[in-house]
């Protein structure tokens, strides 16, 4: 794109480059990084699981490890002493080191798919992520000191630096559990930014409708995921005969066994779900239905599992050990999934669309008097825009409207979804989007951005190419580019 | 400024995401004093994390090859010291991480997106190199030099990897000028940025130096260690940041010169309120080649450890306020991408809970340190360890 910058400026009198004052007119948004075929929104996905499930597995192992010292040493239990200083090593490299950078993976991840979503966040709970980092550090620095001070530090102490490494590692869990729910059910948040209350909106925010349900959820899976990595670590170390490996088991599933609760504290969740993302878990959409169901038995099955090993005394093996592992995760994902899919077509819903675009009036006026396309230099260089056909133009607003949740043909490709469709029926769709689907956020933009794109997708659609093209607004088109 | 360059400016200007609309959540000052802060407290670590990498190969190699138990030794001990390092290094690079979204995200995620996988890439290395960490550290310890050798070097190539990167972001999302090339497919165009090869040796050798003090600040504290060898390791380690320092005064030259004019002379401008962090740290700097010389003759001496770990601190501090304020003279060209007291919102209970968790935190970490270099004469006992009963 050469000269894209003179070129933009020439075309663009709104760009006051002498002046400090934020205008309205003159958002830009964000290039956009594409994975052909996976999407962004796969990419969150998958680093977030991953994520989700090592933290909450270490801040499992921190209340396990701190009840189970404490009560190894009341006992003078020697077995679960030993075992507990044998599994401290796999705290360290895994939730130090693949935590921690998952972690940041989070923040890598979103930051390049969903900047707008990123800095909304960033700019209103950045007091929330420094509180949350403190307790972080803190749980770095008690967790060595835990694995170091085996031998290094009294019974005591060791014991006190278990408890610290706990309450430090759940009060973050607490903390970033009040960022994720907030988008979902942000609360009074956005009337209390409206009053300019700006303190009493952070907290609104975070201590939203569903913060106490969900942290309660968060923490049953936790003790859950310890109670099973106990399990799978006392059959992978060694030096452990069966009937020691039995007693650890018995412990390990006394934290598995809170998971029973799973259920009553779900409902109790989705009471405090606004009406439509609860529909869509509950019977509304085949998907989050499936996957809800599937997140939530899996819960109570290992939960009964765990039941039976406490009143059987029954041995695990490292192969069951493993899948109900692997059961964890799956269902870790399935729950994750389904706390992303009802929020849409929301990412902080009520104020940003999942595509990045904000529910504000001013927003919209603004788009659909220029376009799209006027906004997105990156996706559209405004020296080609003019001279671009139809569905030139209509990929670069898929692009900049549709490409944060569909690919093209990969991973909830808008190819499979239009094949079939024939230009009415095309246009009639972007027309009446979040009215056809309530999960969808309304198309945004101008009459001929809406022909440009319908002509794209009607393209994709090798079935119907025989309809002939809606005539397309060339003089909407040339007075979008000029000046 | 010419009408043409003031014409590409503006065209340049249009590029950049406006910022955000929901504001600063706390007063200017104070992320302008947060940033080089919380960025000197990371490159403490990030440092020994990077200038470890690529000390602890040589020191290990010229151990074995001539001989010297007491640089193997060093080598061991610097290697055992570096999960910790690392752990702490991703940890204060959190804080480094949400002031530069908050102050500079609209530049920061722009810059993120134009090198696209090469930022993920970041996370590729990061997680290579610190499990490989551990098993370099394990292989050394049980003499396996072969594997050994090869475990260090792709730890220092891994962390090579994460600056490098770190580098090419840095300047990206101070010069919006190189994005439009970037995003045409030009990739690499910011390496022809005349700040970009200056920027990265400033950061190599500015880790070694650390790293150096780092290893007699070892060499002072680690009791485990034979009263030679933690001598050994002061002498070495006060040398390495000898020379390294010097090397780090050319290279913060080269640096000085790649910077446009505007800049140098807003940096050099005597009386200029924004030169002066960045003139006491070249000062400082100075200063510190001096003391490094006197305190490696004087290796014995406490205060030939803490004085120039002390004077370096102040200098990494300097240095941390002098990359801001380079940073707000190149994008202070674009109006829109700096945030103004207009654009403060400022959410008073937030902070001061924040505040006061910081307080309690750092309180809590030092309790926990100074369990562990004060035994608990109260209560002793003893934990089983591990293998088969």
């Amino acid at each position: 794109m050469p000269c894209l910058g003179r070129v933009r400026a020439e075309l663009n009198p709104i760009i006051r480059s002498d002046t400090r004052e934020r205008s309205a007119e003159d958002q830009v948004y964000y290039p956009a990084f594409d994975i052909p075929s996976v999407g962004g929104g796969t990419l969150i996905a998958v680093v977030a699981i991953v994520h989700v499930f090592i933290a909450q597995s270490a801040v499992g192992a921190g209340l396990f490890m701190a009840v189970s010292e404490t009560l190894a040493r009341r006992n003078g239990d020697e077995l679960v002493l030993r075992f507990l200083r044998d599994a401290s090593k796999y705290l360290v490299y895994l939730a130090f080191v693949a935590g921690a950078i998952s972690g940041v993976a989070i923040w890598f991840s979103i930051s390049i798919v969903s900047p707008r979503a990123t800095s909304l966040l960033i700019h209103n709970f950045v007091w929330a992520w420094v509180t949350e980092w403190v307790f972080f550090a803190v749980e770095i620095a008690a967790g060595y000191a835990y694995y170091y001070g085996w031998d290094r530090l009294s019974p005591r102490r060791h014991i006190a630096a278990g408890w610290i490494y706990a309450g430090a590692s759940w009060m973050s869990l607490f903390v970033i559990n009040g960022i994720i729910t907030f988008m979902l059910t942000p609360g009074r948040w956005q009337a209390l930014r409206a009053d300019e209350a700006w303190s009493a909106a952070y907290w609104a925010g975070l201590f939203n409708p569903t913060f106490w349900p969900s942290l309660i959820l968060r923490t049953l899976s936790s003790m859950a995921l310890a109670g099973i990595f106990a399990c799978v670590f006392v059959n992978l170390l060694g030096g452990y005969g069966r009937e020691e490996r039995i007693r650890i088991v018995r412990m390990a599933a006394g934290f598995m066994s809170p998971l029973v609760l799973m259920t009553p504290v779900a409902v109790w969740y989705f009471v405090r779900v606004p009406s439509y993302p609860r529909g869509l878990a509950l019977g509304g959409s085949a998907a989050m239905t499936l996957f809800f169901v599937f997140g939530l038995v899996c819960s109570v099955l290992i939960a009964l599992y765990a039941l039976a090993l406490i009143r059987r005394r029954a041995y695990v093996s490292l192969e069951t050990s493993l899948l109900l592992a692997s059961m964890a995760f799956v269902a870790t994902g399935a729950m994750e999934y389904v706390r992303e899919g009802i929020r849409k077509p929301y990412v902080v819903r009520g104020y940003l669309w999942s595509n990045g675009l904000a529910n504000q009036p001013a927003e919209f006026a603004r788009l659909r008097r220029d376009g799209i396309l006027a906004h997105s230099p990156w996706i559209a260089p405004p020296d080609r825009l003019a001279a671009a056909d139809a569905r030139t133009r209509g990929r670069w607003v898929f692009q900049a409207q549709c490409a944060q949740c569909h690919t093209v043909n990969g991973v909830n490709g808008i190819q499979a979804l239009v094949t079939g469709w024939d230009r009415t029926l095309t246009r009639k769709a972007i027309d009446h989007l979040d009215q056809l689907k309530g999960f969808m956020p309304p198309f945004i933009g101008t009459d001929s951005e809406k022909d440009a794109l319908t002509e794209y997708l009607y393209s994709l659609n090798p079935g119907a190419r025989e309809d002939p093209p809606i005539p397309l607004a060339r003089a909407s088109v040339r007075a979008e580019a000029a000046p | 400024m010419t009408s043409s360059a003031a014409l590409l400016l503006a065209g340049v200007e249009a590029l950049i995401p406006p910022r955000d609309e929901f504001g600063l959540p706390a007063p200017l000052w104070f992320f302008h004093l947060a940033l080089p802060v919380s960025f000197a407290l990371h490159a403490v670590f990030m440092n020994f994390t990077l200038g470890g990498a690529l000390v602890v190969p040589v020191l290990w190699f010229l151990g074995r090859r001539r001989a010297r138990p007491d640089l193997v030794e060093m080598a061991r001990t610097a290697m055992r010291v570096m999960p910790v390092a690392v752990s702490f290094t991703i940890t204060t690079g959190v804080p480094l991480l949400l002031f530069v979204q908050t102050m500079y995200g609209h530049v920061f995620y722009t810059a993120n997106i134009l090198l696209g996988w090469q930022w993920m890439s970041i996370l590729a290395f990061l997680l290579l190199g610190f499990y490989l960490v551990y098993f370099a550290s394990r292989l050394m310890d049980r003499g396996r030099d072969g594997p050994a050798y090869v475990a260090l070097v792709a730890v220092a190539v891994a962390f090579t990897m994460v600056a490098h990167v770190f580098n090419n972001n840095a300047v990206l999302s101070i010069r919006p000028e190189l994005w439009e090339a970037m995003h045409a497919g030009r990739s690499g165009r910011h390496a022809a940025d005349p700040m970009w090869i200056p920027r990265y040796l400033h950061t190599l050798i500015g880790s070694v130096a650390v790293t150096g003090l780092w290893l007699a600040a070892i060499g002072r504290f680690r009791t485990s260690l034979s009263a030679g060898a933690r001598r050994a390791t002061v002498v070495v380690g006060l040398r390495i940041a000898l020379a390294a320092t010097g090397l780090q005064a050319l290279s913060g030259v080269m640096l000085l010169v790649s910077l446009d004019p505007s800049t140098q002379k807003a940096l050099l401008t005597l009386g200029d309120l924004r030169s002066i962090a960045w003139a006491l740290a070249a000062i400082g700097g100075m200063l510190a080649i001096g003391l490094l010389w006197q305190c490696q003759q004087q290796p014995d001496r406490a205060r030939s450890v803490w004085l120039p770990v002390g004077l370096i601190g102040f200098v990494l501090l300097g240095m941390s306020a002098g990359r801001e304020l380079v940073r707000l003279e190149l994008l202070g060209r674009f109006p829109r991408a700096l945030y103004t007291a207009a654009d403060v919102r400022t959410q008073v209970g937030p902070i001061v809970v924040a505040v006061v968790t910081l307080v309690v935190g750092l309180a809590v970490i030092g309790v926990l340190l100074s369990w562990f270099a004060r035994p608990d004469a109260r209560d002793h006992g003893t934990t089983p360890k591990s293998g088969p009963t």
